[in-house]
């Protein structure tokens, strides 16, 4: 699978994503290539992908909301680099298997910015994620504090360009109650204001879905991004090391399906 | 055909037996990443603590849980621990800073070890382990800016602690995908999660030219960490280069901008 950068936006910041053509080891890539610098986006028909230039060897490369300004805004823009020129349209998302590593993957930089001065980045991948899966995701992000919000910023992307509407639900620590339940889209940023929803310093935040995966990032912003801040969850199966990791991944959805089910509206 | 194998082979030289990290001694040993704290009038640190067993139980445990937190300074050195009673289901958002007193103006690695290990694990051959997160306020700002940890680094057995982390028989490179510019400053944390010495050598390297700008080398305890900044007055935008035996010499990144005086943390 080939893996895409996403470019994030969020209340009062502007996304920056900074695609970088080396290779993160020595081992894994020993000749590299000069790449084209590809966006991708769907319109909920089709993928469309436009060549916006090429990206030398061992040479970064920054892009901007500005440089998306063609596009309608809340579209969710996947840049990519790649060896070949991809389909300029495509009912199945890109895919390009040249120039990857796995220890540790292919990065880029993505991250938020503000005129205020805030300037907040992770170092990020992301793939297609299979449809109809579920997601639990347990954070602890939530920051209280006058003059202080947060967003959760949820990223989807899967091999179809449909626009599917769903839900992501917001549960509390023990799984018995549901706090909150938002409408998402696949294939779309989607964000979600933290602060309206009643959680206090010592809840955890659980998130919940039936049928769509997708990269929680959690957003805190001082005085509308003076100040910025912004990490990933980990899934579940980052609980174990060794053994049968995924064993034990499928145990426990299996149990917050099963609290789920309970309260499920 | 001939070329995949010739690639496998060759891939095989750094892969073949080289795990990320040991196994725990036992089933039931705890594992941890190794976090950085930093303890200074500008920095404070900060953990959020859960009970991750719980999360495996479908009924509320009665049982009492907790976490022991074991602090080392920068040269490896056990400084300190702590134990932590946990409610399940809760966040607790530990002031670490205040956990090592009498340790100012200074930082270095700690590591958490929770007490409940559920069944589950053991049936399933694995380890609960502790993957962060870790916090940090700087300069008296108003947020808290979050990074995991990178490193399945050290467990614990009858209250000894020992590390996880394998070396590498090659000499790595770990190539930081992002791109540093003179408009910030940096500090790289890097961690030895092994049992040997080892010596990082840190190169910085010009985006324009690709050609050597600094050259920084530091010697790590295990347990232990270093920090590295990129306090050389150059003008434009490099990279980062982290030779070592570390199979993954991943650094914590402390990024400051000069003009825009912002703060971030985040992993490589």
């Amino acid at each position: 699978m080939h893996p895409f950068y996403p470019l994030l936006r969020a209340p009062n910041c502007e996304g920056i994503t900074i695609l970088h053509n080396y290779a993160p080891n020595n081992w894994e890539i020993r000749k590299n290539f000069d790449k084209y610098i590809t966006l991708t986006w769907s319109d909920g028909a089709k993928w469309n992908t436009k060549v916006i230039g090429t990206l030398a060897k061992n040479k970064s490369f920054t892009i901007r909301e500005k440089d998306i300004s063609f596009l309608p805004k809340k579209t969710l823009v996947l840049s990519s680099l790649s060896i070949n020129k991809p389909p300029l349209q495509s009912i199945i998302l890109p895919d390009n298997v040249d120039m990857q590593t796995n220890l540790p993957e292919w990065r880029a930089s993505i991250g938020l910015e503000n005129k205020l001065g805030g300037s907040t980045s992770f170092q990020g991948e992301a793939f297609a994620f299979p449809p109809n899966g579920s997601l639990l995701s347990f954070a602890p992000f939530l920051q209280h504090g006058n003059d202080l919000c947060s967003y959760l910023i949820f990223i989807n992307i899967e091999k179809s360009p449909l626009f599917r509407n769903t839900s992501l639900f917001f549960l509390n620590g023990r799984g018995d109650k549901i706090i909150a339940k938002k409408p998402i889209i696949s294939n779309h940023l989607n964000v979600i204001k933290l602060d309206d929803l009643g959680y206090d310093p010592k809840d955890l935040i659980i998130l919940f879905t039936e049928n769509i995966v997708g990269i929680p990032l959690f957003m805190t912003a001082y005085k509308k991004g003076k100040e910025l801040s912004l990490e990933h969850t980990h899934p579940p199966a980052s609980f174990a090391i060794h053994g049968d990791r995924w064993g034990l991944h499928k145990k426990i959805k299996k149990i917050w399906t099963e609290k789920f089910n309970r309260i499920k509206p | 055909m001939f070329k995949t194998i010739y690639k496998k082979l060759k891939r095989g030289l750094w892969t073949f037996k080289q795990p990320l990290s040991a196994k725990p001694k036992r089933l039931n040993n705890p594992a941890s990443d190794l976090f950085i704290w930093r303890n200074s009038s500008k920095w404070k640190t900060y953990f959020d603590l859960y009970d991750i067993g719980s999360f495996y139980s479908e009924v509320d445990s009665k049982r009492e849980v907790n976490a022991k937190i074991v602090f080392y300074n920068q040269s490896g050195i056990k400084i300190n621990e702590h134990i932590l009673n946990l409610i399940p289901n809760q966040n607790k958002c530990v002031d670490i800073s205040s956990l090592i007193k009498g340790e100012k103006d200074s930082f270095g690695t700690f590591a958490v070890f929770h007490s409940n290990v559920p069944d589950i694990f053991i049936e399933h051959k694995s380890y609960l382990t502790e993957r962060g997160f870790v916090s940090y306020k700087y300069n008296k700002k108003q947020i808290r800016h979050y990074v995991h940890g990178n490193s399945d680094a050290i467990s614990i057995s009858d209250n000894s602690t020992y590390l996880l982390g394998v070396s590498s028989i090659l000499k790595r490179k770990f190539k930081l995908q992002f791109r540093l510019e003179n408009t910030e400053k940096y500090e790289f944390i890097l961690i030895n999660y092994t049992n040997k010495l080892q010596e990082v050598i840190l190169t910085f390297i010009d985006e324009e030219k690709n050609k050597n700008i600094n050259v920084k080398k530091y010697s790590i305890n295990p347990n232990g960490c270093c920090v590295c900044d990129a306090s050389f007055s150059y003008i434009g935008k490099f990279r980062l280069v982290i030779s070592s035996n570390l199979v993954m010499a991943r650094p914590f990144v402390f990024r400051y901008g000069i003009k825009k005086n912002f703060f971030d943390v985040f992993h490589g």
